[in-house]
């Protein structure tokens, strides 16, 4: 059962990097972006690794989206 | 026969190994300056769940010792190299927005190819 | 004993405590903050002594971080080679930190200064570190370090050509550092260290059961270190990145930063993978056959520029080239020659980015044809340039000939004869585009106008210790020859 949502959610990672490279909105290609960073934090708690899912969801998701939307702000959303 | 059932028995590096080429092509082909940012960071966090899965093995643990229970442990190596990695590439990230939004005041454009079109006029 | 037995880790640690003390007491004083940064330097660079005749005396020193063996814990290690990486890296930082303390004055912003030394020493720590551990990870985590620091010594002056370049830079070295991370994960998952001594130990034994990982690694670290090297048709952002930046900057990025990673490239060839594999797989031909093509194309591109600094860049990409040749020959010659070279483009590549400066200080010329005559009057500057250009090209009486002829021995020695033309080509290209230089700074006549700076003493300095160094390698190369030799001995 496990196994089946670790490859769902490995697929989604795909999807979403996919997405991020194609989408022409910034903003919308930022949350992609931190949806793809949760969905690695998942993934790292399956491979029993909670420390660097914690920092992986607090920095790698949180914090960068912040700078990402600050820097949206001050330049252009549109591509 | 014997690839297919190495792809399917090493998922998770096949798919570390597809992520880490969506990064690198987006990051060096598209000309948006924050896309190629975004797509840095991708491109890490893809070679982090590289580093993470090579740490873990069929059925194991996260590494917290519990006394008297007879379990697999993950390796917490790679985590703890991970960890620093993270930091890395978000003090990267850091910086590189940092000189998009300086690259924007100076060209009011966020697009690598128009600031070339732009120097090569001068 | 006592304090030296931590020299390795020292050598490192006084370059971070540089980098967070320094701005701080530029806001209070800013003398002292500059004198604690030199303080610093030759405090480091007389550790180095130390420690190399300590090696010299009993052998290799390896020390570990905090006291966990090497397994488990990092572990530097210093033996000749290294500590001969490290007197270049240093004592090139010294004197051009010394040359930077005058010219930043009117490239920089008063404020930014005291940031400006932060990076210097974040840049020079880092390197110090690079050449020291033995690390793989360590290793990594130093190269991101370098490379912020890198681009942020250009980004600093914050003009638009600069703030690009630096942009351009940090993508592709954050290239570099993915491929080399993935490299090391490929490695990791065959042997479980990340120590290179116990990794090439491993990787003997692995090499048979999985030798696509170690390919894969191979290629991908040639990939890294060649991007950050600037090997050949990886350079792209040498030129913008190297000839924007400020004087100061120019001089540490082209003569030492890419130069520790053409030596970080020779680790990984001789220190980390199996002897096995250069043997299966021909990776220092390619290395080779890249080298030879950029010491060529390097010369033709800098033929084209009208801008004397993006010349000098360009010209920095055919010179690092001799470099990896001295890699990819595989033969103790031609890594005598190659790291020879080292030396000597460090000093001769920043002492020409520093007469670069001092003329864009005193005049502001930038183009090439604008420089006719210029020798009437700053005679200095150009007897430096001239001196720096015949090493260069490799003329007798200066550092550039010995290395060109160590790399030659030992093309003809191992029956190649055919990289003996590429040498020769290359010297002969290059002395296309820098004679002219001279020769018109010397002979033509022209009147410089009202806005002409006399040039400041300290840069004059800097300039003839720079000339007194690279002729004195022409002539006096026992010392640094033997020791490479004996460094050779132990690889091959």
């Amino acid at each position: 059962m496990t196994e089946a949502l670790n490859v769902l959610l490995l697929l989604f990672l795909i999807v979403c990097a996919i997405g991020v490279a194609h989408i022409r909105d910034l903003l919308s290609a930022v949350i992609l972006f931190s949806s793809f960073g949760l969905i690695m934090a998942i993934i790292w708690q399956q491979l029993s690794a909670p420390d660097v899912a914690m920092v992986e969801a607090a920095l790698g998701t949180g914090v960068v989206t912040l700078l990402l939307i600050a820097a949206i702000a001050k330049t252009k959303r549109a591509e | 026969m014997e690839i297919l059932k190495g792809i399917i028995d090493n998922y998770y590096y096949m798919v570390a190994i597809i992520l880490f080429v969506i990064g690198m092509y987006t990051m060096l082909t598209h000309s948006n300056m924050i896309k190629k940012v975004i797509a840095m960071n991708i491109m890490d966090a893809s070679v982090f769940l590289m580093f993470v899965a090579v740490g873990y093995a069929h059925g194991s643990q996260a590494p917290i010792i519990r006394e008297g229970a007879d379990v697999l442990y993950a390796n917490p190596l790679p985590g703890a190299l991970i960890l620093t990695g993270i930091v890395v590439a978000v003090s990267v990230t850091a910086y590189a927005l940092s000189l998009v939004v300086k690259i924007y005041r100076y060209y009011e454009t966020c697009d690598y190819d128009e600031i070339c079109e732009i120097r090569s006029r001068e | 004993m006592g304090l030296s037995e931590h020299f390795p880790a020292l050598i490192v640690a006084v370059f971070i405590f540089a980098a967070f003390l320094s701005p701080l007491l530029y806001r209070w004083a800013r003398h002292l903050s500059a004198a604690y940064l030199v303080v610093t330097l030759l405090a480091a660079f007389g550790m180095v002594i130390a420690l190399l005749v300590q090696v010299q005396h009993s052998g290799p020193v390896y020390y570990h971080m905090g006291g966990w063996p090497p397994p488990w814990g990092i572990e530097f290690k210093a033996d000749a080679l290294r500590l001969y990486i490290l007197l270049v890296v240093i004592g090139v930082s010294l004197w051009v930190f010394i040359y930077a303390l005058r010219d930043l004055q009117h490239e920089l912003k008063r404020r930014v200064i005291g940031w400006y030394y932060t990076l210097y020493a974040l840049l020079v720590g880092s390197m110090a570190g690079m050449a020291l551990t033995n690390d793989l990870f360590n290793l990594f985590v130093l190269m991101e370090i370098c490379a912020i620091s890198a681009c942020a010594i250009i980004s600093i002056k914050e003009d638009r050509e600069c703030l690009e370049a630096s942009f351009k830079y940090l993508i592709l070295s954050a290239m570099g550092t993915g491929c080399f991370l993935l490299g090391v994960v490929m490695l990791y998952m065959v042997t479980g260290y990340l120590n290179y001594s116990f990794m090439q130990a491993e990787l003997v034994e692995a090499f048979n059961y999985y030798p696509r990982n170690i390919f894969t690694a191979a290629a991908l670290f040639i990939v890294a270190f060649g991007t950050k090297a600037a090997l050949f048709p990886l350079h792209v952002w040498l030129p913008d990145a190297h000839a924007s930046a400020p004087s100061p900057s120019s001089a540490m990025l082209s003569g030492v930063v890419i130069k520790i990673y053409a030596f970080g490239l020779f680790l990984m060839f001789y220190e980390v993978f199996p002897p096995e594999l250069l043997r299966t797989i021909p990776l220092n031909e390619i290395v080779l056959w890249l080298a030879s093509l950029g010491a060529i194309f390097g010369s033709v591109y800098a033929m084209m520029q009208s801008d004397l600094k993006k010349m000098l860049a360009f010209s920095s990409i055919g010179q690092i080239a001799y470099i990896f040749m001295g890699i990819g020959f595989n033969h103790d010659l031609a890594m005598v020659g190659g790291f020879y070279h080292l030396m000597v483009h460090a000093v001769t590549k920043a002492m020409l980015f520093m007469a670069a400066g001092v003329i864009i200080y005193s005049t502001g010329i930038r183009k090439i044809e604008d420089l006719a005559g210029i020798g009437r009057v700053l005679p200095v500057t150009m007897i430096a340039f001239s001196i720096g250009s015949a090493s260069m090209v490799g003329l007798p009486g200066t550092g550039g000939l010995i290395s060109k002829w160590f790399l030659a021995l030992s093309a003809l020695e191992i029956g190649r004869p055919v990289f003996v033309i590429v040498i020769l080509a290359s010297s002969l290209l290059n002395a296309v585009y820098y004679m002219p230089i001279v020769i018109n700074a010397f002979m033509h006549h022209h009147e410089f106008g009202a806005d002409f700076k006399p040039v400041p003493r300290v840069m004059k300095a800097c300039m003839i210790a720079g000339m007194i160094f690279v002729v004195v390698s022409g002539f006096y190369t026992t010392p640094v020859v033997n020791l490479l030799e004996q460094a050779a001995e132990l690889f091959f």
